[in-house]
């Protein structure tokens, strides 16, 4: 059984990777010009007053014209210095709107609609606090709205500090996930609008009725939303944004949670998108892949759970039938009987699946001007990750399934 | 940019090539295994021609043949199992049609049967401190697992002195496998026949195994 199941998912991985490297080499024009609209950037802040001011100062150091860029910061009702924070930085002399809310919403959502409701600009930008936004990102993203079918841009993330193991595996992690959300705008399957920085047409925004406010993902629910609407998400991977990861297991499971919660949500929200011709490569590709990748991870988990408990058995019998004498039964084998030995039903897909990897892995890489810099990394984010990257996942499915209290 | 369906169907075509690739590699590496294993049973049937006539010769000319022929039924333990071994890993690993492999394993079970008649013969004719053990199995049965567990523990603290041969109870293409069953009467899933004897049905522990074996040599 776990045999038919690796090679399913080898082949699933396999088909996916040649499919996405045929993506990466086709030829796609991208409709650009360049676009110098009013730009309203909003910033919801819930406790930040560690990162508030280095994030406004980058956003006013973007190159943008500054008559033409307004920069709205949404106190969420934060405990801290937040606010005295923002209005120092007013007082310095910075060209800022700060909005306040007296008590936290509970979602981000709430405070950045509160930001929308009083953006003047054409285009609304979402950026996190704690995201640094680099100089000519904003002007260099603006001209992705030549197309008239686009009515939101992301920029490229990049992890701000990796001093732990956590925050040098999310580096790749973001590195590839650039990746591949340059290949699905490439199909117009892009489907996600992330916080750190993303552009909006105000108007279709506003036409959506902005963010939902009961949602874990505020950022994924908005973007498909649009797309339901018929609109483009683009992305532009020459514009950089730098943001801080969580540097903990603890706050890296919490986030991944609620984030696979999020997923797990908008998924059965947007439902009508599976195998809908209308909704094109979103609908016919996109969705059926991930809802098939949250069942395939979670069937594997469970496969490879019960292989695990049958090895560990096998193992409980033998030292219960040989006491210590277990060491025994262990011969090294000759290179010829190595050979002979490869489990090819075990040893072929799963070779497939590494050489694809490491191949689109490279590829992310050049994307993004990003060197290889630590194997060791490459080797936990292969091997250990995943395992962590399930377990997010039950816990999510779990959690969903359960109904348990949503928390931000 | 090629359209979307063109690209999921050429991509699915390319996956199933390389898939069939991959079945391809692991038909010719089974094949590389059978080879092998034939390889070796073909070396252990002229192992036993051989021993047949030098017995023959060494009676003849009224020689002692009792340590020369211990010795060589000792090499020719050890390749028995190996080739054993072989078989049941390559069987669980193959890819490809069993059909090669049932081939094999008949040939090995002669092997076996052949095997244990030139032990006998020895302990007839010698008195050399050797048992044999047969194994009755049944596959992926938790009692023949735990069985073979044991008996490879002993048969490597007894060296020399110890012979285990595995049959597949349930193995009906090979009649001498049948005719050994009604023999002893074997009808449990696991037995575990010692010097000619059916010690108990069942499984059997390290320790009353020992004892079992040790009472052989004893009676030898």
């Amino acid at each position: 059984m776990i045999e038919i199941a690796v090679w399913f998912v080898s082949f699933l991985s396999l088909f996916l990777g040649i499919f996405w490297i045929r993506v990466l080499y086709a030829e796609v024009e991208e409709k650009k010009g360049p676009w110098k609209p009013k730009v309203s950037i909003i910033v919801p802040a819930y406790n930040e007053e560690m990162v508030i001011k280095e994030t406004l100062q980058a956003l006013q150091n973007t190159g943008y014209p500054q008559d033409k860029l307004e920069i709205i910061a949404v106190n969420d009702g934060s405990t801290d210095k937040t606010k005295e924070i923002i209005e120092e930085c007013i007082k310095e002399g910075a060209r800022i709107k700060l909005l306040n809310r007296e008590k936290n919403g509970g979602t981000k959502a709430a405070a950045l609609n509160m930001g929308v409701n009083n953006a003047t600009g054409e285009i609304i930008g979402c950026v996190d606090a704690d995201s640094t936004v680099t100089f000519g990102s904003i002007d260099n993203m603006l001209t992705y709205f030549e197309d008239e079918k686009v009515a939101a841009v992301i920029s490229a993330i990049k992890v701000d500090e990796t001093k732990n193991i956590y925050e040098k595996v999310q580096r790749l992690e973001y590195i590839i996930s650039t990746f591949s959300r340059k290949l699905m705008a490439k199909i117009n399957t892009l489907h996600n609008t992330p916080g750190a920085l993303s552009l909006y047409r105000a108007h279709r925004l506003r036409e959506i009725g902005g963010f939902d406010e009961n949602n874990l993902t505020e950022d994924l629910e908005v973007a498909l939303h649009l797309i339901a609407k018929g609109h483009k998400i683009k992305i532009a991977p020459e514009c950089i944004t730098f943001t801080k990861v969580p540097n903990s297991f603890r706050t890296l499971w919490n986030q991944r949670v609620r984030w696979f919660r999020g997923f797990i949500y908008n998924t059965v929200k947007y439902k009508q998108f599976l195998f809908n011709k209308k909704h094109g490569m979103v609908g016919m590709f996109q969705y059926p892949v991930n809802v098939l990748t949250i069942i395939v991870t979670i069937t594997m988990a469970m496969l490879i759970g019960i292989e695990l408990i049958e090895k560990i058995h096998t193992t409980s019998v033998k030292v219960g039938v040989l006491g210590v004498n277990i060491i025994r039964l262990i011969d090294i084998p000759s290179l010829k009987e190595v050979f002979l030995g490869l489990n090819i039903k075990i040893m072929f897909p799963i070779a497939i699946t590494i050489l694809l990897s490491l191949y689109m892995y490279n590829e992310a890489h050049k994307l993004v001007n990003e060197k290889w810099t630590n194997l060791g990394i490459l080797v936990i984010y292969m091997t250990v990750y995943p395992i962590v990257r399930t377990l997010h996942w039950i816990t999510a499915v779990t959690k969903e399934a359960r109904r348990s209290k949503n928390k931000w | 940019m090629v359209s979307p369906k063109k690209n999921i169907l050429v991509s699915l075509a390319i996956a199933s090539l390389i898939f069939i690739g991959g079945l391809g590699l692991g038909v010719g590496i089974d094949n590389l295994r059978s080879k092998e294993v034939l390889k070796n049973l073909q070396r252990n049937e002229l192992e036993t021609e051989s021993y047949l006539l030098q017995e023959r010769l060494l009676r003849d000319f009224k020689q002692n043949a009792c340590e020369i022929l211990s010795t060589r039924i000792n090499k020719m333990k050890y390749a028995t199992v190996e080739i054993g071994q072989q078989l049941g890993e390559y069987s669980k690993k193959r890819v490809s049609y069993e059909k090669d492999f049932d081939y094999l394993k008949r040939k090995y079970f002669i092997l076996e049967v052949q095997f244990m008649m030139l032990i006998q013969d020895l302990q007839k004719h010698c008195d050399e401190d050797i048992v044999y053990i047969l194994f009755f199995y049944t596959i992926d049965n938790q009692e023949s697992i735990k069985q073979g567990y044991v008996l490879t523990n002993l048969e490597k603290e007894y060296e020399d002195n110890l012979i285990v041969l595995s049959i597949d109870k349930d193995y009906h293409d090979e009649p001498l496998v049948d005719t050994l069953k009604q023999g002893y009467n074997i009808t449990h899933p696991t037995t575990v026949v010692v010097n000619d004897e059916v010690i108990k049905e069942g499984f059997i522990g390290s320790a009353e195994l020992k004892k079992q074996i040790e009472r052989k040599f004893k009676a030898e």
